[in-house]
């Protein structure tokens, strides 16, 4: 049987790949949903949120679609590496990037509403592009609900079942998860290997809750503080 | 999109030597323990998916999966794979061969004959037949014994044969119809053979093969001749209960 450290390292390899990809693309579609207006902002504010909506088995199953043989992407694989990105540790980690992606959205949206519009403002009429206002003003005053957002993305990354196990398979060493290989012990009557994983499980979520919550609960104290003093 | 292409890049070139074999879920164990022998004897390694042999097979056929050869049951998995032309013409001939035996909670005595199961009551586990062969053996059984329409209501059908001994395990069905080596397998004290079917069914017989995709099939063909050929490794099929086809006489 595949050792817990090589299936929890895997996980980890995977989880943290997918949260690089959501990180920038969660705090683009962010800030679109929460300092722009634009015709089709509605529709945009429903097709990121949708994962949350679906079975991640549909998502599963559409993934399936986009990354193997009749699908673009897998189609570009095909010729440039020989074969389809299906049944690849690629794909487990597109599939947990689309599921945490909402859960990255909405925190970010969260932390940038909580940054007092009027000191970007004041940044831009002083001279500072916006790449930079964003950098030097906007993100150290948001940045514990940004981590907050990327713990809940990369915790919710980790735990993804049903999508990868759609498009990625159950192959121990390259797309067997902790998820999918607490599933194959519970099937195989396994049922202390199934409870070790499960309690790594267990340990990681709880950790990672406590200091999203923490970050959350400081934010907030600290943006009462800012705008007390904007006065 | 090209930052995950360029890692993708990185990825394929670790999987180059290490070939990918798709195996029926009753196999794990001795598979297993013949790729850590083979790995001793010749410094080469092999990496495997376990699961029913119709899922497998279709992950293959219909979805491309990137596996490098196949030990799969029955032959329909084969057919799957023939009208894929996944295989070469070396094709599909059964190396490998199993029982189906009736099990059931300790609290249940011996039966002489499957038709006794009608006139018992409890929920009776099966594989699921269009994700495992284990599933249409069974069926087959139950059918060549005539009560598959009396006891259908009572089947509970599951991912794989795997799954069908747990259900008896734990408790949750009170009779299976699974593979004898997965009963000798399970360290699980909670069930017992109620019945070793004879026939009913067609024979029970797992194909071990390349799968055509130019390549790394090679390698997968010799880590198969290896195991069913080396005196250590029949060794570890036979004590788990499987029969293999003889080796042939040397000239």
């Amino acid at each position: 049987m595949n050792s817990d450290i090589s299936i929890v390292a895997l996980s980890l390899q995977i989880a943290l790949i997918a949260t690089a990809v959501t990180l920038p693309l969660g705090m683009l579609l962010a800030w679109l949903l929460v300092r722009k207006k634009f015709r089709g902002k509605f529709v945009l504010d429903v097709v990121v949120s949708l994962p949350l909506a679906l079975p991640p088995v549909v998502i599963g199953y559409a993934l399936l679609w986009l990354v193997g043989s009749n699908g673009w992407i897998g189609q570009v694989s095909k010729s440039l590496f020989g074969s389809t990105l299906a049944f690849t540790w690629i794909a487990a980690a597109l599939a947990a990037a689309i599921v945490s992606l909402p859960l990255v959205v909405r925190s970010f949206a969260a932390a940038l509403s909580g940054v007092d519009t009027r000191l970007e403002v004041a940044a831009r009429g002083l001279g500072s592009g916006p790449w930079r206002t964003f950098f030097t003003v906007t993100l150290p005053l948001a940045y514990r609900g940004v981590i907050a957002g990327g713990l809940l993305g990369f915790v919710r990354a980790l735990s993804e079942f049903g999508a990868t196990i759609v498009v990625a398979g159950n192959i121990q060493g390259r797309t067997q998860t902790v998820p999918s290989a607490i599933f194959t012990r519970i099937s195989a009557g396994d049922t202390d290997a199934a409870w070790r994983l499960a309690l790594v499980s267990v340990v990681l979520g709880v950790a990672a809750l406590a200091v999203h919550n923490w970050l959350i609960k400081r934010s907030a104290n600290g943006n009462e503080s800012t705008s007390g003093g904007a006065q | 999109m090209i930052c995950v292409l360029l890692i993708a890049s990185c990825g394929k070139n670790a999987y180059e030597d290490v070939p990918l074999i798709f195996a029926a879920a009753s196999l794990s164990e001795v598979l297993t323990e013949s790729a850590e022998i083979y790995e001793r004897e010749t410094g080469k390694r092999v990496e495997f998916s376990f699961g029913g042999s119709l899922a497998l097979a279709n992950q293959i056929a219909k979805l491309d999966a990137p596996a490098d050869g196949v030990v799969l049951a029955g032959w329909e998995a084969g057919e799957i794979l023939a009208n894929a032309e996944k295989l070469y013409s070396r094709g599909y001939g059964h190396q490998i061969f199993n029982k189906l035996v009736v099990i059931g909670t300790r609290d249940q005595a011996p039966i002489v004959s499957l038709d006794q199961l009608v006139n018992l009551k409890g929920r009776i586990a099966v594989a699921d037949s269009s994700l495992a062969p284990a599933g249409v053996f069974a069926r087959e059984a139950l059918q060549d014994a005539e009560i598959y329409e009396l006891v259908r209501d009572r089947l509970v059908t599951t991912i794989d044969v795997r799954a069908a001994l747990t259900a008896v395990e734990s408790g949750n069905a009170q009779f299976g119809l699974v593979y004898l080596t997965d009963y000798f397998s399970s360290q699980n004290e909670s069930a017992h053979v109620l019945l070793e079917l004879e026939g009913g069914h067609t024979p029970i017989g797992y194909g071990a093969t390349g799968i055509r995709n130019g390549k790394r099939d090679g390698m997968a063909n010799a880590f198969i001749d290896f195991i069913l050929f080396t005196p250590e490794t029949r060794r570890i099929f036979e004590s788990a209960g499987f029969d293999l086809i003889p080796v042939p006489e040397k000239p």
